[in-house]
């Protein structure tokens, strides 16, 4: 995460992978299969915004990147802008119609290219000013839409999409509910069970 | 860093997903594709474009060559093990409960292969004759050449993907085209009932959407 803060290779990462990500191989390959369209491209695509936005946190004070940070902050108090307009992009790029439409349609793959990496970017902006609750409900949103979605295509009767499989879709359906269980986890365990050990009992 | 500011952005970014949200489900109502198109084809039916086919009885036609009012088209491949088999019984099911109107020249059902490679006249025809012991009022054809195939898939919303068994998995359903040669409405073949109903309606010339509502 520290090197993500670090411009110039947030730069360089984005110059680099996203459009390695678009070119027609790659694309191609990432979204043959629903579980790598979900989970391998989309998070690629929401880190590569997310290392942007990191970097552009720790620009120069006085440097036009900052006052454009400024001013783009200005709207975004406590967070609530950014991870409003971030959690309505990932929540619609993960319904089976829209995931149809990014393999099948150009147009809407190029849009999905460009909100996504914006989603992740506006996390960026957003997380730090969180109060401790609000981060808490987005934690808790997270997990369960994860859970959601994961049931759903796990337990769903019929082929959702039509440009994958019923295997596809019952083998992302599981990955995204290990996913939450993980996510879980790995937001409880530290104030569960790490910590430094002050209340030692002598 | 004002709070007035952040509200007015946070209600505008609300109001935007919101209506991202709307335009992308058309109204919450369609999550799917297949939802949607047959949505789509209730609301606002397209014209299928002219479209030509080599029929396994009669050799090449064009979707304007058949008469009758009503086409029931579906996409098989006689390969199939699975849905096209469903498929087969539910248009022979629909030869019989429509016989009248197959009779009277107001309906015909239309089985269109997307693997023209392997299903030659022959291969339809044998097709066919497995579900069926009559050949009335039920056409198989094949689009000539890989453009056709596209457009036809195209105009109907149908997808095609391989199944990885050699085979293929694809949206199944039965398409009603009406008099106007607008696909008016998609129906699935567990609604046999509907399907039957759909084509006598719009045989009859009634309000296809006051009957489907």
């Amino acid at each position: 995460m520290r090197r993500c803060a670090d411009p110039a290779f947030a730069v360089l990462l984005a110059a680099g992978l996203w459009p390695a990500l678009a070119a027609p191989p790659l694309r191609a390959w990432l979204e043959s299969s629903m579980a790598l369209h979900m989970l391998v491209q989309l998070p690629l695509l929401g880190a590569i915004g997310f290392c942007l936005g990191r970097a552009w946190l720790q620009s120069r004070p006085g440097s036009a990147a900052a006052r454009a940070l400024a001013g783009t902050q200005s709207c975004n108090a406590g967070g609530v802008t950014g991870i409003l307009a971030a959690s309505f992009v990932m929540i619609l790029w993960m319904l089976p119609r829209l995931l149809d439409l990014a393999r099948l349609d150009a147009a809407a793959d190029a849009l999905k290219f460009l909100t996504v990496p914006a989603a992740g970017l506006a996390v960026a902006l957003s997380w730090p000013r969180l109060p401790a609750i609000a981060r808490a409900v987005v934690h808790l949103e997270v997990i369960a839409t994860l859970f959601r979605f994961g049931w759903g295509y796990l337990a769903a009767e019929e082929r959702l999409c039509l440009a994958y499989l019923a295997g596809d879709q019952q083998w992302t359906g599981e990955l995204l509910l290990w996913l939450g269980a993980a996510y879980a986890i790995a937001v409880t365990w530290r104030p569960m069970f790490g910590g430094a050990p002050r209340a030692r009992l002598a | 860093m004002s709070a007035k500011r952040t509200t007015a952005a946070a209600a505008l970014a609300l109001a935007a997903g919101l209506a991202a949200a709307h335009t992308a489900t058309d109204g919450f109502e369609a999550y799917t594709l297949e939802s949607a198109r047959r949505l789509a084809a209730l609301r606002s039916p397209a014209p299928v474009p002219g479209l030509a086919l080599e029929l396994a009885d009669r050799g090449p036609a064009r979707l304007a060559d058949l008469r009758e009012p009503v086409l029931l088209v579906d996409f098989i491949y006689t390969g199939c093990p699975t849905y096209c088999a469903a498929l087969g019984s539910v248009y022979a099911r629909l030869q019989e409960r429509l016989a009248a109107e197959i009779a009277a020249g107001e309906v015909r059902l239309v089985s269109v292969t997307f693997d023209p490679a392997h299903d030659g006249p022959a291969e339809l025809r044998q097709y066919r004759s497995r579900h069926s012991a009559s050949a009335a009022g039920w056409d198989l054809g094949r689009p000539g050449r890989e453009p056709d195939l596209k457009r036809w898939l195209a105009a109907f919303g149908v997808v095609v993907i391989p199944d990885g068994l050699g085979g293929y998995a694809h949206n199944a359903a039965v398409h009603v085209v009406g008099p106007d040669r607008k696909l008016v409405a998609i129906l699935g073949l567990d609604d046999i009932d509907g399907i039957v109903k759909a084509a006598r309606e719009v045989s009859g010339g009634s309000e296809l959407h006051a009957a489907m509502r």
